[in-house]
């Protein structure tokens, strides 16, 4: 297991580097400059001269070829330096200090809630398959993985105001500080975030439920004489939900792409809406960084389910 | 038309009559309006609360006032106070008043302002606010050599005021030159939020003057907590120097880029106004919302605050030719626009000076003009055949094929869709090239770029401006299309910016507006001009839109009323 470890850990090093660089490059085609952004301003009031614009390219560092900045900051980046912003003019690190665990909130929390809405709807859609059960949950999974989860999110803010006259809070109230504001806001735009993965584990469950339930050692628990409710629950579901931990590990990148709209729509104030800000202000370091850290986010889950998954099942072994 | 004197002796605009040398001395001697006194009518103000309010975006913390773009201005000028400002308290939205100044005189040649201080002024650590702060604030604003550049204050005063110029008297006496003897848009110019006057010790002591928790001014709020991508808080000057203002405890500015969010944001009552009357929401965006919404809501109008063009590359073939400029010019129905995305009542389908002011055309005349007249609720045959007359005298007989570059912004991308539809009929075969709006900019900047939807909002909607920001080679539409404008319109318009007598003014200026409508539009083919909202909940009481998309948003009078 421990050279299994490493040897996906040496691997991080090249995914890492094809991450920085795609990142990188992407940026770069882009039409745009940041300096330009940033002395144009918002609606492009400004006047300046081009030394004025050629100076400040001097400063963010974008005049010199494109290998010298890709080495500085990667340089850096060595050193857990991730450079300043560019439109900011402040550290990358202490936005990515700031931001990165509001995200991680609303990412754990819309994950936490599709588990626990979808283990629950797939379980019974499978042990009541062909029912009106079966057929409300397929219902709501499907509508689930056919909306994408901006648009639950715009249905989820109108009915709130159509029904209600309500809106989460503005601002933003930390979890430990302030859990009664900061559950009204992020209850929501968690719910839009997963609603996907809710409707997608809630047919992988039904799916898998159905097949566990049709296996020889579930007759055989069943012809043991143990009761309907344990069977499901100890010896059907437990081997039912590890597909469900394999697709968490997938999932989980997809719900930290997701908050980049989400984050907007609800004024969550998270490293997506830092991402799309960023991306609009071309700013190179901030995006880069954004791009790393949630790159190494996934390597590091999917790791980590991984080995969770040898630990749920026994028959797995990582050599 | 009478012109009228302010009540702060300022001239404001009211009609087409002259405004002479005599009207502004008088106006100037008639004796000033204490600066920050109260008088708006109806019921007694009420104090305290705190008003949420909403940006549409999430400025780069430049918060030296000098540096700033709109949107840092926007939340951060009621820590600064101006010479003089547009004010707030009355529907007249050109009235201007004194803010740190209690009065003024413009010497009688004409080449001097004087500026008197209220010596109650005071900065937010307690010192007097002193002409030396004055002088020390115009240098830095116009300053050329300062980094950052004053993108925003530079171009606006530099045609009025030279750097190293103005003088302190004595310590509440300034005086400045003008570069131009009688330049009537200098104090509409000087009275905008970004004509910020600063500390002098304060920009010398060191400090990182952009900081936010480091501003220090003489406005009615100071700097409160400010959390990036979030909020920015400005609490209440508790020592603030007029007496009985501001009149709340603070406001707080929420950044909401998402439109949906905003609306609901306004339903909710989470939000009371917004910053500024530029935001993401349209015009008739805003007005469903005031509908929807009338029990709680209402919308205020910056009148005539932007217009909208087509934009053409004066430097790339074939719009390098004045002819397929004018045949453009011509063969554009501005009506058919204006059906589409004009809100009648408060845009308005007018040429270059725009309409309903004392420099503007009538609806009446406007209505005659070549490219904006019709015949029979359709666009004016003769025009489309001078059109076509001129293409074919520029070698295009057939027309041509360009590319429109259209940064994604407001309503360019579906106002191009009109324009590609209409140049059709003169044989212009547009390819639009929708471009995100940072790319569109350096596009504009290398000249890489053919013709293009843009708009423009005016500093100060005064004829300097207006002609001086599109047209002028030094202006930003006029740099960007790399318009040069024949040398006796430039002489034209030094001559009118200095002109005191407002009927020879005007005469130039109609001259000036004469040859972009009947001879060559330069750069921007003007299509209609739009009116900028201003959204805000009924119970947001001692505030009105003035006359400038910039002046009047230090928010010193504004109070809440919780009844509406």
């Amino acid at each position: 297991m421990q050279a299994y470890i490493a040897k996906r850990c040496l691997l991080f090093i090249p995914t890492l580097l094809m991450a920085t660089l795609l990142a990188f490059l992407l940026l770069r085609v882009i039409p745009g400059d940041p300096a330009l952004v940033k002395l144009a301003g918002e609606t492009g009031e400004s006047r300046f001269t081009q030394a004025e614009l050629h100076d400040l390219q001097v400063k963010l560092g974008t005049d010199t070829p494109l290998y010298v900045q890709y080495g500085k900051w990667v340089w850096g980046m060595l050193k857990l330096d991730f450079g300043q912003s560019m439109f900011f003019e402040e550290p990358v690190v202490d936005d990515l200090i700031a931001k990165f665990p509001i995200t991680l909130e609303l990412t754990v929390l819309a994950m936490l809630l599709a588990i626990i809405i979808a283990v629950p709807l797939g379980l019974v859609s499978a042990i009541k398959q062909d029912t009106p059960a079966d057929y409300i949950s397929r219902i709501i999974s499907i509508t689930g993985v056919a909306l994408p989860n901006f648009w639950v999110g715009i249905l989820i803010v109108y009915f709130l105001v159509l029904v209600f006259a309500w809106m989460p809070p503005l601002g933003y109230a930390n979890l430990w500080e302030d859990p009664a504001t900061n559950l009204q806001q992020f209850i929501f735009p968690a719910l839009a975030l997963g609603f996907f993965e809710m409707a997608f584990v809630a047919r992988v469950t039904r799916s898998s439920m159905l097949e566990v339930y049709r296996e020889d050692y579930t007759r055989t628990a069943r012809g043991k004489g143990l009761a309907e409710r344990v069977v499901i629950v100890r010896h059907a579901l437990k081997n039912a939900l590890l597909p469900v931990v394999t697709i968490s590990g997938f999932q989980f990148g997809r719900l930290l792409a997701g908050t980049v709209v989400i984050e907007n729509i609800f004024m969550i104030p998270g490293m997506g809406r830092l991402l799309l800000d960023s991306v609009f202000h071309r700013d190179y370091t901030e995006v880069q960084a954004i791009v790393v850290v949630i790159t190494v986010s996934v390597l590091i889950l999917n790791l980590l389910l991984d080995v969770i998954y040898g630990w749920l099942n026994p028959r797995i072994r990582y050599s | 038309m009478a012109s009228s004197v302010s009540e702060a002796g300022t001239p404001v605009p009211v009609g087409g009559a002259s405004l002479t040398r005599r009207d502004v001395l008088a106006g100037a001697a008639a004796g000033m309006l204490a600066a920050g006194a109260p008088r708006f009518a109806g019921a007694a103000p009420k104090l305290g609360g705190t008003i949420n309010m909403h940006s549409f975006s999430f400025p780069p913390p430049n918060w030296h006032p000098h540096v700033t773009n709109t949107v840092q201005i926007m939340s951060s000028s009621g820590i600064y106070n101006q010479l003089i400002e547009y004010n707030p308290e009355t529907e007249d939205p050109f009235d201007l008043r004194g803010d740190l100044a209690t009065k003024w005189e413009l010497s009688e040649d004409g080449k001097f302002y004087t500026f008197h201080l209220n010596p109650k002024a005071k900065w937010h650590d307690g010192k007097p606010v002193t002409a030396e702060d004055v002088v020390y604030s115009l240098d830095s604003m116009v300053d050329a050599d300062a980094k950052p550049p004053r993108v925003v204050t530079a171009p606006a005063l530099n045609p009025y005021y030279e750097k190293g110029t103005a003088r302190a008297i004595d310590a509440h006496t300034v005086e400045i030159p003008l570069k131009v003897p009688f330049a009537a848009d200098f104090l509409p110019t000087l009275a905008s939020d970004f004509c910020k006057i600063i500390a002098k010790h304060w920009g010398e002591s060191g400090t990182d003057l952009q900081k936010w928790e480091n501003a220090i001014g003489s406005g009615p709020f100071k700097p409160g907590k400010f959390v990036k991508d979030v909020s920015i808080e400005l609490v209440k000057n508790k020592d603030y120097w007029k007496p009985e203002l501001p009149r709340i405890d603070g406001m707080v500015h929420f950044v909401i880029k998402d439109k949906g969010s905003a609306i609901a944001a306004y339903k909710t009552g989470r939000v009371m106004m917004t910053t500024w009357p530029v935001t993401n929401l349209s015009n008739k965006e805003a007005i469903q919302l005031e509908q929807e919404a009338a029990d709680t809501l209402r919308v205020e109008y910056i009148k005539n605050a932007a217009f909208f063009f087509f934009f053409m590359n004066t430097s790339m073939a074939p719009f390098d030719n004045p002819k397929v400029r004018q045949a453009v010019n011509l063969a554009l129905d501005r009506q058919a626009l204006f059906n589409i995305f004009g809100v009648p009542g408060f845009d308005t389908l007018a040429p270059p000076l725009g309409s309903g002011s004392w420099f503007g055309r009538t609806a009446e005349e406007i209505a005659e003009l070549p490219g904006w007249r019709q015949l029979n609720g359709a666009k004016h045959p003769d025009d489309i055949a001078k059109a076509k007359a001129l293409l074919a005298e520029a070698g295009h007989p057939d027309g041509f094929k360009a590319e429109m570059m259209v940064r994604q912004v407001v309503e360019f991308p579906d106002q191009a869709v009109v324009y590609k539809e209409q140049l059709k009929k003169i044989g212009i075969d547009i390819t639009i090239k929708l471009e995100e709006s940072a790319t569109g900019f350096t596009r504009y900047l290398k000249g890489d770029w053919v013709c293009a939807a843009q708009g423009s909002a005016h500093f100060v909607i005064e004829p300097d401006a207006i002609l001086g920001r599109n047209w002028m080679p030094a202006g930003t539409w006029a740099t960007y299309a790399r318009s040069v404008p024949p040398k006796w319109w430039q002489e034209a318009y030094a001559q009118q910016a200095g002109e005191p007598n407002r009927d020879k003014r005007k005469a130039i200026l109609r001259k000036m507006e004469d040859y972009l409508i009947f001879e060559d539009p330069g750069g921007s083919a003007v299509m209609y001009w739009s009116a900028r909202s201003w959204v805000m909940s009924k119970k947001i009481k001692g505030i009105h839109a003035s006359g400038s998309l910039w002046g009047g948003f230090k928010h010193e009078t504004i109070w809440y009323d919780p009844t509406g």
